[in-house]
C-alpha cells in the first residue's frame, strides 16, 4: 500500500532520530541512508507534481 | 344565485385551498409584537406597522435568533386560516432587517449562546495538519471559493476537497448552509475539517452566518471546523463557533496547509543534515576501526615481546645446565669405553680414559 505523505514524513524523522543516536551500525547506515534519499525523492515529487482533487457533491438543499 | 351552504370546516379547508392557489408564500416585513414562546417550540407574534397588525406561528427553529418586541423582521411564510385560533401567516424563514435590529439581534444571540458556552475556547478542537480531506461549504460562484482553491492549491496538493454549492445570503442560505452541514456530517468517512467560507458584504449579506441555525450546526459538527466570513474586520457568531477562525477566505486556506516551498526548502535542509549525518557517523566508525587496529598491534606487540622475554630466559636457563656450559666452568667429563664414568669403582688400574674438557679431548692413564 502507498504510504501516505505524513507517514513517508514520519519515517524520515525516524531516521533522522536514528542517525543522531548513538546505535550507529554501518551496514544499517547504508541502508536507512539509501531510504532516507527515496523518501526524499518521493515528498519532493509530491510536492511538485501532485494536485488536489475537487469534486462538487451533487445533493439536493431544498 | 344562490350559494353553497358551507360547514365552517368546509369553509375553512375552501379558504386554504384559495390561499395556497394565490398566495403559497408572501413576504411581510414589519415590527414585532406581542412575541412568545410556548413549550420551547412554538413561536407566536404579530407583525405590524402603523395601521394594521397579523399573527403569525411558527417554530423557534425557523428564528435566526433571540426575537424581542419592536425589532424590525421580514418573514416569509404561508397565509393560512386555523380551524380554531383563526387566521395567520405560517413562518417558513425569518430574517432580521434594519441595521439597529440586526446588531440588537446578533448581540442578543451571542449572549445566548455564550452563556451555553458555544464558543468556549475549551471546546475548540485542533485540525489535521495538513488534512487529507475537506468538507468545503460555500459558494461555487464566489470570489471567496475562487481565493480559496487559488491559495490552496498554490500552497499544497494530493488534498480531496468536497464542495457543496449553497447561497451564502438570502432567504435559503441558513438552510442550505445547515442541511450541507449535516450532509457532511453524515458521510460515511469524515472529511478531515469542515471548511465555511465567504467573501465580504454588507453586514445584511453576512447575517446567515450569524443565524442561530448555522452557529449550532457549525458548534454541533463532528468534524472540527474553520470558518472565514467576510473582511478581517467582520466576526459572524459562526466563526467564534469554529474550532479555527480565519481572517478571509484566503486566510482559511492558508491556516490549513503548508507552503510547499518551504517544504521542499525543509527536505532540502533534512537532506543535508542527513549527508553530514552519514558522513560524520562514517567517519566515526573508521576512526573507531583505526583505533581498534592500533589496540590490536599494540597487543599482539606485547604478547610477542612478552614471549620473546620468556623464551630468552628458557634458553638462558637452558644454557646454563648444558653440559658444555658445565665443561667452561672447569669441569670435565670421564669417559671410558665411551661410556661415562660415574664412578671410580667403574675404572680399574692403568686403564685409559678419555677426558672431555671444554675446549677438547685427552686421553689419561689411571694410576
Amino acid at each position: 500500500m502507498t504510504q501516505s505523505s505524513n507517514e513517508l514524513q514520519a519515517e524520515l524523522d525516524q531516521i533522522i532520530e536514528w542517525f543522531e543516536s548513538d546505535d550507529f551500525d554501518i551496514d544499517e547506515a547504508a541502508n536507512k541512508y539509501q531510504r532516507s534519499q527515496e523518501i526524499i525523492n518521493e515528498l519532493n515529487k509530491r510536492l511538485k507534481e501532485t494536485k488536489n482533487k475537487i469534486s462538487k457533491l451533487k445533493v439536493d438543499l431544498d | 344565485m344562490s350559494l353553497p351552504i358551507l360547514t365552517p370546516s368546509e369553509f375553512v379547508a375552501l379558504l386554504n385551498q384559495t390561499l395556497e392557489f394565490a398566495y403559497p408564500a408572501v413576504e411581510v416585513e414589519g415590527e414585532v409584537a406581542n412575541f412568545k414562546l410556548s413549550k420551547g417550540r412554538w413561536v407566536y407574534f404579530d407583525i405590524k406597522d402603523e395601521f394594521s397588525s397579523v399573527r403569525c406561528f411558527g417554530t423557534v427553529y425557523s428564528l435566526p435568533g433571540p426575537v424581542e418586541d419592536g425589532m424590525m423582521i421580514r418573514v416569509v411564510a404561508s397565509p393560512r386560516m386555523h380551524p380554531r385560533f383563526g387566521f395567520s401567516l405560517n413562518i417558513q424563514s425569518l430574517e432580521f432587517s434594519g441595521q439597529g435590529t440586526i446588531k440588537k439581534a446578533a448581540d442578543l444571540l451571542m449572549q445566548k449562546l455564550q452563556k451555553e458556552g458555544l464558543f468556549a475556547t475549551e471546546r475548540k478542537r485542533s485540525l489535521p495538519y495538513p488534512p487529507h480531506k475537506i468538507a468545503l461549504i460555500t459558494s461555487a460562484e464566489s470570489a471567496a471559493y475562487r481565493d480559496f482553491i487559488k491559495v490552496l492549491s498554490a500552497r499544497f496538493g494530493g488534498i480531496e476537497i468536497e464542495h457543496i454549492d449553497v447561497a451564502v445570503q438570502g432567504e435559503t442560505a441558513v438552510s442550505q448552509i445547515v442541511k450541507a452541514v449535516d450532509i457532511f456530517n453524515r458521510q460515511s468517512e469524515l472529511a478531515d475539517v469542515l471548511v465555511v467560507i465567504r467573501g465580504g458584504g454588507s453586514s445584511d449579506d453576512l447575517q446567515a452566518f450569524s443565524s442561530e441555525q448555522v452557529v449550532r450546526a457549525v458548534a454541533a459538527s463532528r468534524i472540527p471546523s474553520l470558518v472565514a466570513i467576510g473582511h478581517e474586520t467582520d466576526t459572524s457568531l459562526a466563526e467564534l463557533a469554529a474550532d479555527l477562525r480565519a481572517s478571509t477566505p484566503s486566510n482559511a486556506a492558508e491556516l490549513l496547509v503548508p507552503d510547499r516551498k518551504s517544504l521542499l526548502a525543509n527536505l532540502s535542509e533534512i537532506e543535508k543534515r542527513l549527508n553530514k549525518s552519514l558522513e560524520s557517523s562514517t567517519k566515526d566508525f573508521i576512526d573507531l576501526l583505526n583505533q581498534k587496529a592500533g589496540d590490536l598491534y599494540e597487543n599482539f606487540r606485547l604478547a610477542i615481546e612478552k614471549q620473546i622475554e620468556i623464551v630468552t630466559k628458557h634458553q638462558r636457563t637452558i644454557e646454563a645446565l648444558s653440559p658444555k656450559a658445565t665443561l667452561k666452568r672447569g669441569f670435565s667429563i670421564v669417559r671410558s669405553d665411551d661410556k661415562v664414568v660415574k664412578s671410580k669403582k667403574q675404572l680399574a688400574p692403568t686403564s685409559v680414559v678419555n677426558l672431555e674438557f671444554a675446549d677438547g679431548y685427552v686421553k689419561a692413564k689411571v694410576k
